[in-house]
């Protein structure tokens, strides 16, 4: 009884390192943006053992591949098809799995961020923006002090081009609140400098990024739109 | 002879010559559809109202088939192909699926992109064919392009398909139409005007039978050719389509003097010396041949009283360079023949003579059945004018065998019309006040239901594609928004559909465009469709408030004005030259004489297109005119020589043949000279060309045999009264 009950407990041990290994390994290649080895650690984890931390791993990857999206111009549709194919492969293997997590406000926040890495076109902001909006709404509902969800929440207002300004600053004013309970979270001080640069405030945009570049120096983004500006049509 | 004298004026003539063609390579053609356009009448103030309000309705379309259409890789190449087109300069937008693929469907979802365009008749006949095989890519160009930027663009947008790989795109609409004529036309000139001059030299060789009098017409009528090209160009103006006549006109009549001053020279040398024979000759010539010019040169003048600019500088113009043309011939010709002397009358010079003169005097002696057979002529000819009509279509200009013909029938049985019809709609108010204005709808739908209409494109159908997309894409919402719903659905819009809407509604002036795609269809047609659209506005209870417009209705409506006005002027021409005659001869009965055959060749001309099918056009009604100028040369010159005959004492038929025999070379070798060069014009792929070369021959025989039958048999009851001194 006692060396089945030790077993289970260093089996739950053994667990918990390894799981802790991965996240570790999942938050350097995301500090990183390392595309090369989120997809490895993707490949490797046993979705039925550890659904949340693949449900994480997927989300960095299809994060990772969407900067590589945005990147590539329009001309080239045959490599913005396959980046999209790869984005879409582990989004949706992430959405499939947040479905067995327990509600909270992390898994909706978690889903709202898998579904905006599948907005890619206005078209697919057609298709899944309601839903997006959705979800991150219900992560803040739930949970009021999640800064993270606020990011999600104004990525459609920040992003989203021709819409009005005043969505700009409803985004703006979700940001701030992320960074007032989250000052150094890098994706809110990224956001908030694209919300500037929308609005024309050069200056402070570029301010944003230098702090998220300050707090990471691996910080990919910061360092290509502090050099030459955001790119011109973003989506989610 | 002073001989120094004849050297410098020879010399004269040719420095003004040079300085004449250095200004040939400035001198621009303009075949700009705007300068067609009268812009005092009604419906060129409502077709600037109609630009003024909305973008310009000139568009390239161009027409791509694949199979299967939906293929991403087909879709990468025009993707480019459409972002390399939108930065040409003279473009203002291109409406494409590759267009939408790229800006909302991120060039990614291929399939989706399908099932949204079959989600509603939106697309249909515009984007994308009803077999959907086919995408249409609209570029739409900026209103402030002219002429030669449209050419150019035509030329960059086939130039950029090509590079993308997309070289099987057939491109057509007016602007590509407007380039390829432009285009054709240069070519066939470029090809066959050496070739016509070519064969009108060595036909002038054989009948003048001896090289030097052939170089003497040719620097005449050249000289004369290229004075008048440059006076043009010192005034300004720029050739059009109509001036394309302008150059063999001259040609033909200043060729036409100095042939007669050569076969008279030639005729009167075999007896004199060499100063004599050139002082009678002038003596001879110069009256007839200064009449014969000033009275066409009046003829043409009357041109100047056109609503339409071209056709004003064409008449100044062609009147300016026929008195040119007797400057020349007794300036440089008389100059040159003094110089170089030539070999008296030929004996092919004096059987074509004697040949003229049989004719003339047979003519003569049977003077009624000369008169019967005239006469039935005329009735024919005049019975075939009813037949004759006044359409046109420009595709029918360049043969089935170009390019841009094939392009338009693909691009017209795959896709959809090519010729835009709009109607301006006043009163519309802002969007919130188009979505509660059925009629407008269901005039749309009344158009539509129009033969020959193959799509009308509507704001409010880009409206239901906005309210369908601000619903997500739900094809079930493909309706027109609730007027409460409309800001909202404008706020949210994406602003490829919101320049869409901006191109067909102007919300700050209140108006609305509907546009019919039109296929092809010949210009009465045209104007009957434009007809029936009235009366579908009447009908939708829209009387004051809508009217249909566009370029290519102004431009149908121009030529048909056109037409008119030339033929008004050619009724003016005729009258005036008449008149010229009656002042010229000092003799009302030698110019009523002349009507008759001076008609016949006019006659001849209307009757000939009636029964080739050939249409009165702006370019076709000008061969009348020629005619008119060749038969009253003819005549004088004729007129002339049998009133001197006659009041020397000569008895009628004598008269008659002494002068049709002195005359008949000039006349035979001005002629065939000139039918010689058409001869290679025949065989011309520009139809316009082609026509000008049928019409001008049967103009000039027609003429001649006028002149040297009809003409003798009236004169011999011709009894001049001795001038009292």
């Amino acid at each position: 009884m006692m060396s089945r009950l030790g077993t289970a407990v260093v089996a739950v041990l053994v667990a918990g390192g390894a799981a802790a290994r991965s996240n570790s390994a999942i938050a350097d290649a995301g500090r990183n943006y390392d595309l090369e080895s989120a997809t490895r650690i993707l490949a490797e984890l046993d979705p039925e053992a550890r659904p949340r931390l693949v449900i994480d791993a997927a989300l960095l990857v299809a994060e990772l591949e969407r900067i590589e999206f945005e990147q590539t111009p329009t001309s080239e549709g045959v490599a913005r098809r396959e980046i999209g194919e790869r984005i879409d492969a582990a989004a949706r293997r992430g959405l499939d799995l947040v479905e067995l997590l327990a509600e909270s406000s992390e898994s909706w926040r978690l889903r709202a961020d898998l579904i905006g890495t599948l907005i890619r076109s206005k078209y697919r902001g057609k298709r899944h923006k309601a839903r997006m909006e959705r979800a991150s709404a219900t992560a803040i509902e739930l949970d009021r002090t999640n800064a993270k969800a606020y990011v999600s929440a104004a990525k459609p207002d920040v992003l989203k081009p021709g819409r009005e300004r005043p969505d700009i600053e409803k985004g703006l004013a979700l940001i701030q609140r992320a960074l007032e309970l989250d000052p150094e979270l890098e994706s809110a001080l990224l956001l908030r400098g694209h919300a500037l640069w929308e609005l024309g405030d050069q200056a402070q945009a570029r301010a944003s990024w230098t702090q998220a570049l300050s707090l990471n120096p691996a910080c990919r983004p910061a360092e290509q739109w502090l050099e030459s500006g955001p790119p011109e049509n973003p989506r989610l | 002879m002073n001989h120094l004298r004849e050297l410098l004026t020879v010399v004269a003539f040719s420095v003004l010559t040079a300085f004449a063609a250095s200004r040939l390579p400035d001198l621009e053609s303009d075949h700009a559809f705007e300068r067609w356009i009268d812009p005092t009448t009604p419906s060129a103030r409502l077709y600037e109202e109609f630009r003024e309000n909305f973008p310009s309705d000139q568009f390239i379309l161009a027409s791509v088939t694949h199979d299967p259409p939906f293929d991403p890789s087909h879709f990468d190449l025009l993707v480019d192909a459409v972002s390399r087109i939108e930065e040409l300069e003279g473009v203002a937008r291109v409406s494409s699926l590759p267009t939408l693929f790229r800006d909302v469907f991120g060039s990614e979802d291929v399939a989706d992109l399908a099932a949204e365009v079959s989600s509603a008749p939106f697309y249909d006949r515009l984007l994308i064919s009803d077999d959907r095989r086919t995408l249409g890519i609209f570029v739409h160009l900026s209103s402030a392009t002219g002429a030669a930027e449209r050419a150019r663009v035509v030329r960059e947008v086939r130039t950029v398909l090509e590079k993308a790989g997309v070289a099987d795109a057939a491109l057509v609409g007016p602007s590509v139409l407007n380039a390829a004529i432009d285009e054709v036309s240069d070519r066939e000139l470029r090809a066959s005007l050496p070739t016509a001059a070519l064969l009108s030299t060595l036909a002038l060789l054989v009948l003048f039978g001896a090289l030097r009098p052939v170089l003497i017409a040719l620097a005449c009528s050249a000289v004369t050719v290229i004075g008048t090209l440059a006076l043009g160009d010192l005034l300004g103006w720029k050739l059009s389509m109509i001036s394309t006549a302008l150059a063999p006109l001259i040609w033909v009549l200043s060729l036409s003097g100095s042939t007669h001053l050569l076969a008279s020279y030639r005729r009167l040398r075999a007896t004199r010396p060499r100063e004599e024979a050139i002082r009678h000759a002038v003596v001879e010539v110069a009256r007839p041949c200064s009449l014969a010019a000033a009275t066409t040169a009046i003829g043409l003048l009357s041109l100047t009283a056109s609503g339409f600019r071209p056709i004003r500088e064409f008449g100044v113009l062609a009147g300016a360079g026929l008195m040119l043309g007797v400057i020349v011939t007794f300036g440089l010709g008389r100059s040159m023949l003094a110089l170089v002397d030539t070999t008296p009358a030929s004996r092919l010079d004096l059987g074509v003579g004697r040949a003229a003169g049989r004719l003339a005097a047979a003519s003569a002696r049977h003077r009624w059945l000369t008169l019967a057979v005239a006469g039935v002529a005329i009735a024919a000819g005049t019975s075939a004018l009813p037949l004759l009509s006044a359409d046109s279509n420009p595709l029918r200009f360049l043969g089935p065998t170009e390019r841009v013909i094939a392009d338009y029938h693909h691009a017209l049985e795959a896709l959809t019309g090519l010729s835009p019809l709009e109607v301006l709609i006043d009163e519309v108010g802002g969007v919130d006040d188009l979505v509660q204005q059925p009629h407008l709808d269901e005039l749309a739908a009344r158009l539509a239901s129009e033969p020959g209409v193959a799509k009308v494109v509507s704001p409010m159908d880009v409206l239901r594609k906005m309210n369908q997309w601000h619903h997500d894409l739900e094809a079930d919402r493909y309706i027109l928004p609730t007027a409460d719903r409309v800001e909202d659905v404008l706020a949210n819009a994406d602003p490829l559909f919101a320049a869409e809407l901006a191109s067909m509604h102007n919300a700050e002036a209140g108006k609305a465009r509907l546009t019919a795609l039109v296929t092809p269809l010949e210009s009465s047609d045209f104007l009957a469709l434009a007809e029936r659209f009235q009366d579908h506005i009447i009908a939708g209870g829209l009387v004051g408030r809508a009217h249909p417009t566009g370029t290519v209705l102004q431009l149908v409506r121009s030529q048909g004005e056109l037409v008119r006005s030339q033929l008004r002027s050619l009724g003016v021409a005729l009258v005036l030259v008449f008149m010229s005659i009656a002042v010229g001869l000092r003799s009302l009965r030698m110019t009523l004489l002349s009507l008759a055959p001076n008609l016949v060749p006019v006659v001849w001309v209307f009757a000939s297109m009636a029964l080739a099918g050939i249409p009165l056009d702006p370019g076709t009604v000008m061969v009348a005119g020629i005619a008119l100028g060749i038969a009253v040369d003819d005549s004088v010159h004729l007129l002339t020589a049998v009133r001197r005959a006659r009041l020397r004492g000569v008895r009628p038929l004598e008269a008659v043949r002494s002068s049709a025999e002195a005359l008949g070379p000039a006349l035979c070798i001005t002629t065939f000279a000139v039918v010689a060069g058409m001869a290679a014009l025949l065989g011309s792929a520009f139809v316009p060309i082609h026509y000008f070369a049928v019409l001008t021959t049967a103009a000039m025989l027609v003429a001649l045999l006028a002149d040297l039958t009809l003409l003798p048999a009236l004169l011999r009851g011709y009894t001049p009264r001795p001038r009292v001194r």
